[in-house]
């Protein structure tokens, strides 16, 4: 095949060739794509602690404007009514990256604080913390949201960086897309945010009850992740 | 048209004052009108018979076509909407195409100079295949990072990087205008193409608010405006941003003034004035909603939502008429500076791009302006039987 792409056929017929195996190569990468995004955990706890899961399924308005991917909502609650809202996307194409720091500043919030940092452990993976802060309009008080965000694929590896901006992030979206394409990646998005109570002014209560879930999802894909590969 | 082993014979050049495309008649039959079933049956049984003898240019057409497949499926929804924006990027591959047909006499010369100057192998014959390659890389890390504008671009070098390898370096000179057009269909950022929508759909607004007596203009989701007018509200979005009018019209004007190879002044005010009067449509077409809207909304829904590439073809045929009628009051206003696009093309630009071939044998579109200009340029000299008005010299 190389002796032939190289010397044989005439000119046009090499050209050809080149552009045939082009053309098939980037069709291929569109079908991995869409593998990436086959994955979602059947295994997300609806039990965490003192946590009980309610279902919330996603609005398909919003699946739509993610390019219709596979999702699960949830939100946790404990005895003393606080609640961690969580969603899980496959991620398949770009259009399934919504990044936080543009979705929920599109709605009027201001991030205020962000940081990375490892969620279970010296081997476990990187997660994003972030702050988001908003004026109620009515009442004049401060609305914050503490929300962690990461990809995590198969193989328990995650990922923080913002993919959305198609030149801004193009060196982010090569990573992804080479983890998709070429190494075969299957990831989901993952999100666990709730409201700051507004007597817990450092939120540290807040975060404890963030990071309980956030540790315990990590772990259920983990689990699925290796149990399924 | 020689491209492989073994070498076939050289083109000749093209014979003095005549043709030498095959006639889409037959020998010895009446002359056929410009468009008739006939006519286009003649020109798709002599394109058939183009492609039996240029079977070669397959192993290019279906993988460049196939390359396509999964970019035009990026951009579908931006091209089959009428009112986005990017709405007459499908129209590029056409505007290429008949650029290149009126530059083939240009192409038949430069070619037939290169065949008879240098020999087959030599390296202002034929390029390399590094260009090539390049977009092919290109195209891939496109795919990867799934950004349609790279990808796209990709596909305009690929179809460069063939021209170069098979016809050297002057021939893709000689090219440069049309490829320069082909980039046009290179789709720009989203965001971009949404900024400049806002924009244009506030201040269309902001004149429209007066007539409508408009209270307050809020922002809404898709980077719409919902209008309140009294006691009842419009939703305006892109449909009605104007910009979408523009950049169409803009676009139409390049391809018209470059195909035509026109006075460049000419269509600077070809632009603008077609831009003027496609924004004050629109915004016409703004009150008229507004107006309409409590009184009968369906209707007032459709002429919100009609497409913007008619409103700019038609805003672009009126422009010409009023430069016709602006250069004949005045002098300081370019006239366009016309040679038409010559009669017929020979073996060489059939070869290089036998769709421009069919294109022109079925209908000759790019003659679709010219006679236009010229039944109307007779029109108007009758209506205008007098003398333009003359810059008086400057007195010291």
């Amino acid at each position: 095949m190389a002796k032939m792409l190289l010397t044989g056929g005439t000119p046009l017929a090499r050209m050809g060739v080149l552009l045939g195996i082009t053309a098939t190569l980037g069709t291929f990468a569109s079908v991995r794509f869409k593998h990436a995004g086959d994955w979602l955990p059947d295994n997300v706890p609806q039990e965490v602690g003192v946590w009980q899961g309610v279902d919330t399924p996603i609005s398909k308005a919003i699946l739509a404007s993610l390019g219709a991917p596979q999702a699960i909502g949830r939100k946790y609650v404990n005895a003393l009514g606080e609640e961690v809202y969580v969603s899980i996307i496959s991620a398949g194409a770009f259009e399934n990256y919504h990044d936080p720091t543009v979705c929920v500043a599109g709605n009027g919030f201001l991030l205020t604080g962000k940081r990375n940092f490892l969620l279970d452990g010296p081997k476990s993976g990187e997660v994003r913390a972030m702050v988001f802060r908003q004026i109620n309009s009515s009442t004049g008080a401060p609305v914050r949201i503490l929300m962690y965000y990461w990809q995590q694929n198969r193989d328990a590896t995650t990922a923080t960086e913002p993919v959305m901006g198609n030149y801004r992030d193009i060196l982010a979206r090569f990573r992804t897309g080479f983890g998709a394409v070429v190494q075969g990646h299957q990831t989901c998005l993952v999100r666990v945010y709730t409201f700051l109570d507004p007597d817990d002014e450092k939120g540290v209560q807040t975060q404890r009850n963030v990071e309980e879930i956030s540790k315990a999802l990590y772990r259920a894909l983990k689990e699925n992740g290796e149990s399924q590969s | 048209m020689t491209t492989g082993t073994p070498p076939r014979a050289e083109p000749s050049a093209p014979p003095v004052g005549g043709s030498t495309v095959p006639s889409t008649a037959p020998p010895g039959s009446p002359r056929l009108r410009w468009f008739s079933t006939a006519r286009v049956r003649a020109s798709l049984r002599e394109f058939l018979t183009l492609l039996r003898r240029e079977q070669q240019w397959l192993w290019i057409v279906v993988p460049y076509l196939l390359a396509w497949f999964v970019p035009a499926q990026w951009c579908w929804y931006q091209w089959t909407n009428l009112s986005q924006p990017l709405a007459f990027e499908p129209w590029i591959f056409l505007g290429t195409g008949l650029l290149i047909w009126s530059r083939r006499q240009d192409l038949a010369h430069q070619w037939n100079r290169l065949t008879t100057k240098y020999p087959p192998t030599h390296r202002r014959r034929r390029g390399n295949a590094i260009l090539l390659v390049a977009a092919c890389i290109l195209y891939l890390f496109s795919h990867i990072v799934q950004v349609k504008g790279i990808t796209v671009f990709s596909l305009v070098l690929v179809a460069l990087g063939i021209v170069y390898q098979v016809y050297g370096r002057e021939i893709v000179k000689a090219l440069t205008i049309p490829f320069l057009f082909f980039l046009l269909i290179i789709p720009p950022p989203d965001s971009a193409a949404d900024g400049m929508a806002v924009r244009f759909l506030n201040a269309s607004l902001a004149i429209a608010s007066r007539p409508l007596h408009v209270t307050s203009i809020q922002p809404t989701g898709n980077n719409g405006r919902l209008v309140q007018m009294g006691d009842y509200s419009v939703e305006f979005d892109y449909h009605a941003s104007g910009f979408n009018i523009v950049l169409h019209l803009c676009v139409l004007t390049l391809w018209y003034v470059l195909y035509r190879r026109l006075n460049p002044a000419y269509g600077v005010y070809l632009a603008v004035v077609g831009s003027v009067l496609g924004l004050g449509v629109n915004i016409v077409r703004i009150v008229a909603v507004g107006y309409l809207h409590p009184r009968n909304q369906a209707l007032a829904e459709a002429l919100h939502r009609f497409p913007a590439i008619l409103i700019a073809v038609a805003c672009f045929l009126a422009a010409l008429l009023l430069m016709r009628l602006l250069s004949r009051i005045s002098l300081r206003v370019p006239a366009p500076a016309t040679r038409v696009a010559a009669g017929a093309g020979n073996a060489v630009t059939m070869a290089i791009s036998p769709l421009i071939w069919l294109l022109s044998s079925l209908g000759h579109l790019g003659r679709l302006f010219t006679l236009s200009e010229r039944k109307l340029e007779a029109g108007l000299t009758r209506l205008f039987d007098r003398k333009k008005k003359k810059p008086q010299p400057r007195r010291r």
